[in-house]
């Protein structure tokens, strides 16, 4: 549910569509010009690099490249890298190979043109893929075995946002929001205020003041669709390579970064409701779920909606 | 004198004295050699763990060895009022905020709602 933003005094924002999602600079009044070119300007190579729908994309070359040995660029070494950095840190609950199983319950395209595809009789594969892909950083080399095939879309825009904040930081620009469908960082404050404050969930209920640091919120809610008389949904289980059926619905993470953000939402959203307090609480990050029922649950240091009324 | 410098005995015993010193000798040096590749390796070793097993070279990316990512990086994250990402656990749940607390919010820059 879109709700309604305001931007403080003295800030000034800027909205564009990137990666397949909407992208959103917040930044001092005057900067906001700068600030916009710069980030817009990013998101643009980073999509024509990272896309998996664009068969023009490094991504997709190398998803074509069924154990060869392939060159590529620093920004998708270190995409490829983190993300399969991050399949190694969550012991494989965020899994970057899970491409196929995409692919078979119809998210071949984008997802405003997925409609209702036909079933597919191909069974899962499940994840586990990225263990046997091959780095070598001084050639800047990747080789992705047969069968294996990537999609970094949600790493990519987290890593995009840092990206994007420290390009602006660069700019000296002291205080920026960056939020690329809803993952978001932020740096230094607004004028008028100690927080940035941001509206979490699908319903946009509960707003949290962030101070520093970032926010990413996986969902079931967006991204559905129906292949023949099933419900599909994008966030998929890598030990079935099916949507995942963990009792949550909605799962909103803190971490100093964006990219962890984005990855330990996925990590939360698989291992479900139960499992979760030992993962949060052992990475030291912040969480809110909301489970199927709709029962909000949070996680470490985040917010009770007190201090946030407070 | 002369007896006692060519004493076959006496000769005998100062070439093992020279052996059993050489002996030592080396062996004190074999063990501070061993010591010096041992200390590289195991360093070569740690720094490699430290970069992801990425930073030379071609790498498997198998196992499930510790790694750095989650590692807080830079001044971390914090919100208002809120403890800064203490490996403290709370789990606590409510219900719905009340219209009055929904009031008392501060008007929102931004949403996180997944895409």
């Amino acid at each position: 549910m879109k709700i309604g933003l305001t931007v403080p005094s003295g800030l000034a924002r800027h909205s564009f569509g990137a990666m397949g999602t909407g992208v959103l600079v917040v930044v001092p009044t005057d900067r906001l010009e700068r600030a916009a070119a710069e980030v817009e300007a990013l998101f643009a190579t980073w999509e024509q690099a990272l896309s998996r729908f664009r068969p023009t994309s490094e991504l997709s070359a190398l998803n074509r490249s069924s154990g060869r040995v392939i060159v590529v660029s620093e920004l998708v070494f270190e995409v490829v890298s983190a993300a399969l950095e991050a399949a190694r840190a969550t012991g494989g609950l965020f899994d970057p190979s899970l491409l196929p199983d995409l692919v078979r319950i119809g998210y071949d395209r984008t997802f405003d043109a997925v409609g209702s595809p036909k079933p597919s009789a191909a069974a899962p594969r499940g994840g586990g893929g990225w263990r046997r892909v091959r780095l070598d950083r001084s050639r800047s080399t990747i080789a992705l075995p047969p069968g294996v095939e990537l999609d970094l879309g949600g790493i990519a825009k987290g890593m995009a946002v840092d990206a994007s904040l420290q390009a602006l930081a660069g700019l000296g620009i002291d205080a920026a929001l960056v939020s690329a469908g809803g993952d978001l960082a932020v740096r230094g404050r607004s004028p008028q205020s100690r927080a940035w404050p941001i509206a979490v969930g699908e319903d946009g209920n509960e707003v949290v003041e962030l101070v520093r640091g970032a926010l990413a919120t996986s969902t079931t809610a967006r991204r559905r669709w129906r292949q023949g008389d099933v419900g599909r949904h994008h966030l998929l289980d890598p030990r079935t390579g099916e949507p995942t059926r963990s009792g949550l619905l909605e799962v909103s993470v803190a971490a100093p970064t964006c990219m962890q953000a984005e990855v330990a939402a996925k990590a939360v959203f698989v291992l479900g409701p139960t499992l979760a307090a030992g993962f949060v609480a052992r990475h030291g990050l912040a969480a809110r779920l909301v489970n199927d029922d709709g029962r909000r649950i949070v996680l470490g240091p985040w917010p009770t909606r007190a201090e946030a009324a407070a | 004198m002369t007896t006692v410098r060519n004493d076959p005995a006496a000769k005998r015993r100062r070439l093992n004295l020279r052996v059993s010193t050489l002996k030592r000798r080396f062996g004190v040096a074999s063990l501070l050699g061993f010591g010096a590749i041992f200390g590289l390796v195991a360093q070569h070793a740690v720094g490699t763990q430290k970069h992801s097993g990425l930073a030379s070279g071609q790498v498997s990316t198998s196992g499930r060895g510790a790694t750095t990512f989650f590692d807080a990086s830079g001044p971390g994250y914090s919100f208002n009022d809120s403890a800064v990402a203490t490996a403290e656990q709370s789990v606590a749940s409510s219900a719905q905020a009340s219209p009055q607390q929904q009031q008392q919010q501060p008007a929102p820059v931004a949403q996180s709602s997944g895409s």
